[in-house]
């Protein structure tokens, strides 16, 4: 159960919204999501199931070039906490590393528009306007990714997640796409 | 002359109220806005509308391979069918247990339906639901009706698996790859928890809608 | 009146004010939120108890389904009376701060009675333990987990008393300071004293229409529908009083200003006269 709460800050840190200066496109910082990080001598990467969700999301709503930066920024420093402590593995992770890691994440909470909720013991992730769901994650990860040493996480068996960082949409019109 | 005084004093009162409020709410919007909004924000996050709008129809760009309005996760958007058993069941995106509970449930995870990619399907082995895969063979046709085109595939093979074993259930968008599986052993002669699953892969032939 | 009483009775207008909106919103939240009946009394109003006994049903039958088991094993698993025991010992634990265990025993017990019974009635053996063990454990886990949602309350569970604690010692110091500023105002003769209750009432409206309005209230989801929608019915509780609370600190503040009017009618009057 406290993995699913980790696994909560973690998620809702990918999907949230925020407007923000912008330097990156948003293929830019798809990249930078789905990228291998190191971590203390260990490469991670976002599992190919989450990779599925997070092009999703992202062909459904836009990334304006004002928010990318914002993102790049909150990877980097939840990175930067990861290193620090010398694991991604949130089993292992201190308090001091979680509470630093919940402050990351509230801060995106709290200048985002990101919709996400825990409900009947699962993360809920909602469209943006709070209208519809987009995805429920339950306690199984049901892909792990391939040529890397790769850690999938939904209820935090590990921060990857942490790194796909949070970003900023607004809606696409979906008629001449 | 009372009546004076008493307007004059409401009327003081009244200003004096007024003043200090607008100090108040001057003083709460300089130093408290920032927080105020803050803690809202955060609350907020977790304030979703159980109500949904009137949805729109998802659509399929064929030279893409794109769908333009992805279904809600919990909403039905399809049928699978599957003649050779009989088959028609209602096709819902997500695969929680309380999805499952109606029909076929799609993994949020993997593709949707003519994007290319590997598709993953799950439902229970009771009868009226996937207890009948184990008789699909190679050839047999699945049809997936969705409500934005009709896509068929073939059977190629099947295998069980450990419920851990997800190297055998691959996430690749080289080839439309239909998965689909099911708790094993089927048979009620084996009870509890099931630790195997009855996986059936098929791949994309035709769509039939375009 | 002097300048420097002038200033005086300004400054205890403004905080007398001040002290009755900060004890309005703590007891409130003292009244609301801390009083245990009240929310037990909330959770039978809204047939908490019957809908959480619904969905615990629903879901074991959810979960169940591919296992090759009927229904029958979760016959007699519990009662309404059961999972409102379990909720009254839930929301008590909450608020004495110690957490206690989830004793499942009862279910576990019977849970493996009613496997053993089928089992023998359909003549069926166990070949996975394991398996047996851990679904038996799940299917508790799904009991416990509609009463008591996640093991992260927990932490939230040691905090209550101490907040509690702080929350009764903010209600004793503002009675204080408010009676202590009334007082003065009274005795040392200041003017305008209704002022102070009608400010303290448009502070109220603006909190309720205005900070209280940008949380989405009506729309918190959080752990579970049932749960979401006691939440909901407290927090619209909660704004209702402000509201009245608003309107009684109007209407005190009225009559107030009404009596100040009627003394300085008779004290012109008696100057009139003499």
């Amino acid at each position: 159960m406290k993995k699913l709460v980790l696994g909560f800050l973690a998620v809702v840190m990918l999907f949230a919204i925020v407007p923000s200066v912008n330097a990156m496109t948003e293929e830019q910082l798809k990249e930078k999501m789905e990228k291998t990080y190191n971590i203390n001598g260990t490469d991670f990467k976002i599992s190919n199931d989450m990779k599925v969700m997070l092009e999703r999301y992202l062909d459904e709503y836009n990334v304006t070039s004002n928010d990318a930066d914002y993102i790049s920024n909150k990877i980097d420093e939840a990175i930067n906490i990861l290193k620090k402590y010398g694991t991604a593995d949130v089993n292992k992770l201190p308090a001091a590393a979680k509470s630093e890691l919940v402050s990351l994440v509230e801060d995106i909470s709290a200048h985002t528009s990101v919709k996400a909720t825990v409900k009947n013991g699962k993360l809920v992730i909602n469209r943006p306007d709070g209208k519809g769901v987009f995805a429920e994650f339950d306690k199984l990860v049901k892909q792990t990714g391939n040529e890397t040493n790769t850690i999938a996480i939904i209820a935090g068996v590990s921060f990857v997640i942490v790194l796909a960082g949070a970003f900023v949409v607004t809606k696409k019109f979906a008629t001449n796409k | 002359m009372n009546k004076k005084i008493i307007i004059k004093t409401f009327a003081t009162n009244v200003a004096i109220s007024f003043f200090f409020a607008a100090i108040f709410i001057l003083l709460i919007y300089i130093f408290g806005n920032t927080k105020i909004n803050y803690y809202a924000s955060i609350i907020n996050t977790v304030a979703v509308s159980a109500i949904n709008e009137k949805e729109i129809e998802p659509v399929y760009k064929v030279e893409t391979k794109r769908i333009i309005n992805y279904p809600d996760y919990g909403k039905k958007y399809g049928n699978v069918v599957i003649s050779k058993i009989n088959l028609k069941l209602p096709l819902y995106h997500g695969d929680s247990l309380s999805i499952l509970r109606y029909g076929v449930g799609h993994y949020a995870g993997s593709y949707f339906p003519g994007e290319g990619g590997t598709v993953i399907l799950a439902a229970h082995n009771d009868v009226g639901y996937f207890h009948r895969l184990p008789e699909l063979e190679k050839g047999d046709i699945v049809k997936l009706e969705t409500n934005y085109g009709t896509f068929e595939y073939k059977v190629d093979s099947h295998k069980i698996v450990k419920e851990t074993d997800l190297a055998s259930f691959p996430i690749q968008k080289e080839k439309e790859m239909l998965i689909m599986y099911t708790c094993y052993p089927i048979n009620r002669s084996v009870v509890g928890r099931k630790t195997e699953r009855y996986v059936v892969y098929a791949y994309l032939v035709g769509d039939s809608d375009e | 009146m002097s300048k420097i009483k002038t200033v005086i009775n300004g400054i205890l207008i403004f905080t007398l004010s001040l002290f009755l909106v900060i004890l309005l919103l703590l007891g409130i939240v003292k009244t609301s939120v801390y009083n245990q009946e009240s929310l037990k009394e909330t959770l039978k109003e809204n047939n908490y108890y019957q809908k959480v006994y619904t969905q615990i049903k629903e879901n074991m039958e959810d979960y169940i389904r591919s296992s090759g088991f009927s229904k029958e094993i979760l016959e007699n698993l519990y009662t309404e009376q059961d999972v409102k025991n379990d909720i009254d010992s839930f929301v008590s634990m909450i608020y004495s701060g110690k957490v206690e265990e989830f004793d499942s025993t009862k279910i576990k017990n019977k849970l493996d009675e009613n496997i053993n019974n089928y089992l023998k009635e359909n003549n069926l053996k166990i070949t996975d333990e394991d398996s047996l063990t851990s679904f038996v454990s799940e299917l508790t886990e799904i009991y416990k987990n509609e009463i008591r949602f996640h093991d992260m309350i927990n932490s939230f569970v040691r905090v209550v008393p101490k907040l509690e604690k702080v929350l009764n010692i903010g209600i004793v110091v503002m009675l204080i300071l408010v009676a202590i500023n009334i007082l003065i105002l009274y005795f040392l003769k200041f003017r305008y004293q209704g002022s102070a209750f009608i400010t303290a009432s448009l502070l109220t409206f603006f909190i309720r229409f205005v900070v209280y309005d940008k949380i989405d209230f009506k729309n918190l989801i959080i752990f579970s529908d049932h749960f979401s929608e006691i939440l909901q019915k407290i927090l619209i509780h909660i704004a209702d009083l402000i509201i009245i609370w608003g309107i009684i600190f109007l209407g005190i503040g009225i009559i107030l200003t009404i009596i100040e009017a009627l003394i300085r009618v008779k004290k012109k009057k008696k100057l009139k006269h003499n």
